[in-house]
């Protein structure tokens, strides 16, 4: 934490290790909520790529520095829900142009729950992205989402059993 | 499987997913880098884009921290000793440890602090004991905000447990019922005589709610997609008399609750308003959201009179209504905006009406960087605010009765205690009574409840697997009595109080339903125990000795569970409870009756039962259940598809006519001929 608060501090005076040192906590979170609510490796490391850029380039404008992950994931987000907007306009069969792996019964678990994940709305994998990987709190989700907060509850809990259902339908080892 | 162990799995199949290497820090840092130079060399076009950026930081950081509850890094003590009101942290403040009580109540200060700054006009405020004192001006506010540490670079949400009270995406379950001694439970109203209809399902009786669905017997009155959809119920049929414009003519303005009483409709609506700002030469677009309460005659309700309007900064988060007194809170971020250099409060202390929150309505604690504002309006003068107060606090929890407000909030700082603070609401004025620290977490909203004058809570502590405790404490918050050591290792799942009667259910494999007497409050006792499969989310007092529990049936060897349960338990006999009938909607796998009380019909008086069940097949299919309780048994009326796509879902009598109605449409059925289907509206 106290390393942390420094390298921002060092990152908003411009330093791009520190940023980079920063950066490192929460890449892997970045990519993966990016993966999982896009559901295609090229877009997710685009909109990665580009929220970095537009975090280094405001990142003296991040005031409370506690909040530099609260901050890049918004910005991501953001770049998230757009993309997502431009499929739907574009008519992009998600089934198809996701790289999540569709239904295959040997598939490894981790696999298979990943195609089950895929095959939750936009909305659902943004909401439970952003609370798997992002660390939102429900409230928080509804604020970004502008959705009432016992609406992203009920919408979350509806999504999880869904999912839940269809694993136990499948009997796959937990 | 539930819905934490759900979100564990989804983490767990996310961990061997390879970052792609042009994402790895390494090659991160040298693009930017390179984007350094590009930047030093345009500088036009960074300045430009700079702007945007303010944009987006203000957006975001508003969000984060406008959080009704902030994920904390657990801190377990494993001590003995049980720790007290722990607002002491690194620094000295002075130890408060009274010797191993688990109830702490601090007295309120006599004397607010001395001087008088500028005030508003009424009496000087009260400290809530130790836990949230009065500031004296707003450089103690900025303080207080900055001091705030943010949790979000710790090991994050996993460390959570999910049922927390409103700590989590999880289901909050909201269960217990007030005072609905069987003459209240009436749900029928004044009114026109002839016509009963049915209310919104409240928590506390005499503390009305709003809603997104309403009727005064003439009209239904609905919110869906930010609007209010009125139509005529009257005679035969159904007629849209108005869709309601929201006055203010902003973008963004979106109606969230209503309230129809008395002749007027009172909108909660949610605005956001973006403005350009200059500062040192430079220009900025600001957003702030702010909630007004707008006050409406329904003298003709094709054409609604605005007869006043309230507003306060922040995002909607409850309100209540007692009497002519509507009371409104708002969530408002104070960390993003608050500057050291301008503690003239301009641009980060929140309004109400508009004016800033004076200094002396501001309430402090060790540290905090959100406000929760409460103003209260009487509705003859819906134009200003009798009184309003901010709380620094980032998660608390609200219980209103009909003469206070307690907010409480879990505290992880040693043990797990439950942080509380009771401010009256006597005339419209909102003063601190004191506060107390009781152990263990609220998992239910509503294990909570005030009857004549004491403050009863029931809570969990997982943590040390000491069990489940309930705490009675007196008016001004001092444990007059408690409960301790109840079904340790199990988690109390619903909650409902019926005068000095307290009934609990805690789960593991089976389902206990606890009949606890808290008629002396000196000395509170278990009367009895009822143990059954699966377990009840949902409790309801019905007519003569008898509860409802709405919950899931699971079986007792695995846990698994097997459906959504109906019982009904006859408790005239608090020692000994009994299973009257259960019914098992064996492909339902979920209700909003568990986490959403206001979407339950539960009126004794006119023997209907409705709720809605949902099942995820192939497609997921939510169902309205109407049933009666007849001959010893739950029979059903009515049984119907609500589709998928709604937003929510409610029942609604108005004499012989039942509607369900969703943020689709609107659905009538002929409760004389055998709820047959009698009219349908669909909302464009």
């Amino acid at each position: 934490m106290e390393q942390d608060l420094k390298l921002i501090e060092a990152a908003r005076a411009g330093n791009e290790g520190a940023f980079a040192g920063l950066y490192k906590t929460v890449y892997k979170d970045l990519y993966r909520f990016a993966l999982y609510t896009l559901k295609n490796e090229a877009d997710a490391e685009d909109a990665v790529s580009e929220t970095v850029l537009d975090a280094y380039a405001s990142i003296h404008k991040l005031r409370k520095a506690e909040a530099f992950r609260a901050w890049i994931f918004q910005i991501l987000s953001n770049k998230c829900k757009n993309r997502m907007r431009e499929y739907a306009r574009k008519h992009v069969d998600l089934e198809e142009a996701g790289e999540l792996p569709g239904e295959e019964p040997e598939l490894a678990d981790s696999l298979y729950l990943r195609s089950v994940f895929a095959k939750l709305t936009d909305e659902e994998r943004l909401i439970i992205g952003m609370h798997v990987f992002g660390g939102y709190t429900g409230r928080e989700i509804a604020g970004i989402l502008h959705m009432n907060a016992n609406t992203v509850r009920t919408k979350e809990s509806r999504a999880l059993k869904k999912m839940a259902k269809q694993l136990e339908d499948r009997e796959v080892r937990i | 499987m539930n819905d934490r162990q759900m979100l564990d799995l989804i983490k767990q199949s996310a961990e061997e997913v390879t970052v792609p290497e042009s994402l790895m820090p390494g090659q991160i840092e040298k693009r930017i880098a390179k984007e350094k130079k590009r930047k030093q060399k345009i500088r036009k076009y960074y300045t430009a884009y700079a702007v945007t950026a303010a944009v987006l930081l203000i957006a975001c950081v508003s969000l984060v921290f406008g959080s009704g509850f902030g994920i904390n890094g657990l801190i377990y003590s494993d001590k003995g000793a049980e720790k007290t009101a722990s607002l002491e942290k690194e620094e000295a403040v002075p130890e408060m440890e009274e010797e191993a009580a688990s109830v702490v109540a601090e007295a309120p200060a006599e004397e607010a602090s001395g001087e008088e700054v500028e005030n508003s006009g009424t009496t000087a405020k009260k400290d809530a004991g130790e836990l949230y004192r009065v500031a004296s001006d707003y450089r103690q506010v900025y303080e207080v905000v900055n001091r705030q540490e943010y949790r979000y670079l710790t090991d994050g949400v996993f460390n959570e447990p999910m049922e927390d009270a409103g700590a989590s995406v999880a289901v909050q379950k909201e269960s217990a019922y007030e005072e609905l001694s069987e003459e209240k439970e009436t749900a029928a109203n004044e009114v026109p005589a002839a016509i009963k209809y049915s209310t919104t399902n409240l928590q506390v009786q005499g503390v009305d709610e709003s809603d997104i669905v309403k009727t005064d017997g003439s009209y239904l009155y609905v919110v869906t997609k930010g609007q209010i959809r009125i139509l005529d119920i009257r005679g035969t049929g159904m007629k849209e008399t108005a869709v309601m414009e929201i006055p203010s003519g902003r973008d963004n303005a979106s109606v969230q609750e209503i309230y129809v009483d008395n002749g007027k409709l009172l909108a909660i609506v949610q605005e956001r308003e973006t403005e350009l700002k200059e500062r040192e030469g430079k220009f900025y677009t600001v957003s702030g959201i702010s909630t007004v309460l707008y006050t409406y005659s329904l003298e003709n309700p094709a054409s609604l009179e605005l007869l006043g309007s309230f507003r306060q900064d922040g995002t909607y988060f409850s309100s209540r209504k007692i009497g002519d007194k509507v009371y409104l809170f708002t969530r408002e971020s104070l960390a993003e905006n608050c500057d050291e250099n301008d503690v003239s409060g301009d641009g980060w202390i929140p309004l109400a009406g508009e004016e800033k929150i004076p200094a002396d309505c501001i309430y402090i604690p060790e540290k905090g960087g959100n406000g929760l504002v409460i103003s209260s309006v009487d509705v003859d003068n819906p134009g200003e605010a009798l009184d309003q107060v901010m709380i620094v606090n980032d998660q608390a929890e609200i219980y209103v009765s009909t003469k206070a407000v307690y907010l409480y909030h879990t505290d992880r700082d040693t043990e797990v205690h439950t942080q509380i603070a009771k401010f009256s609401l006597e005339k419209g004025i909102i003063d601190a009574v004191g506060a107390a620290s009781v152990r263990g977490r609220v998992t239910d909203t509503f294990a909570v409840s005030e009857y004549q004058d004491h403050f009863r809570i029931l809570t969990c502590d997982e943590i040390s697997d000491r069990g489940n405790s309930l705490f009675i404490l007196d008016r001004e918050l001092n444990c007059t009595g408690k409960l301790e050591g109840i079904a340790p290792g199990e988690t109390v799942y619903a909650a409902r109080y019926l005068g000095s009667m307290a009934y609990f259910v805690t789960y593991r494999n089976v389902d206990p339903l606890f009949a606890a007497d808290l008629s002396d409050p000196a000395d509170p006792k278990i009367l009895g125990e009822l143990k059954i499969t699966g377990y009840s989310e949902y409790l309801h007092m019905w007519k003569e000795g008898k509860m409802l529990g709405i919950g899931y049936e699971t079986d007792p060897d695995t846990g698994n569970r097997l459906g959504v349960k109906l019982s009904m338990f006859d408790v005239s006999v608090p020692s000994e409870p009994k299973d009257l009938d259960t019914v098992c909607i064996s492909n339902a796998d979920y209700s909003p009756a568990f986490d959403q009380y206001k979407s339950v019909l539960a009126d004794p008086s006119a023997n209907l039962l409705g709720f809605v069940v949902t099942s995820y097949g192939r497609r997921m299919q939510n169902t309205y259940l109407l049933f009666e309780w007849k001959d010893g048994e739950f029979c059903n009326l009515l049984t119907c598809d609500m589709g998928d796509g709604g937003e929510f879902y409610r029942g609604v009598y108005v004499g012989n006519v039942f509607y369900t109605v969703t943020s689709e449409g609107v659905t009538a059925y002929d409760r004389q001929d055998g709820y047959r289907k009698i009219g349908e509206m669909i909302f464009f």
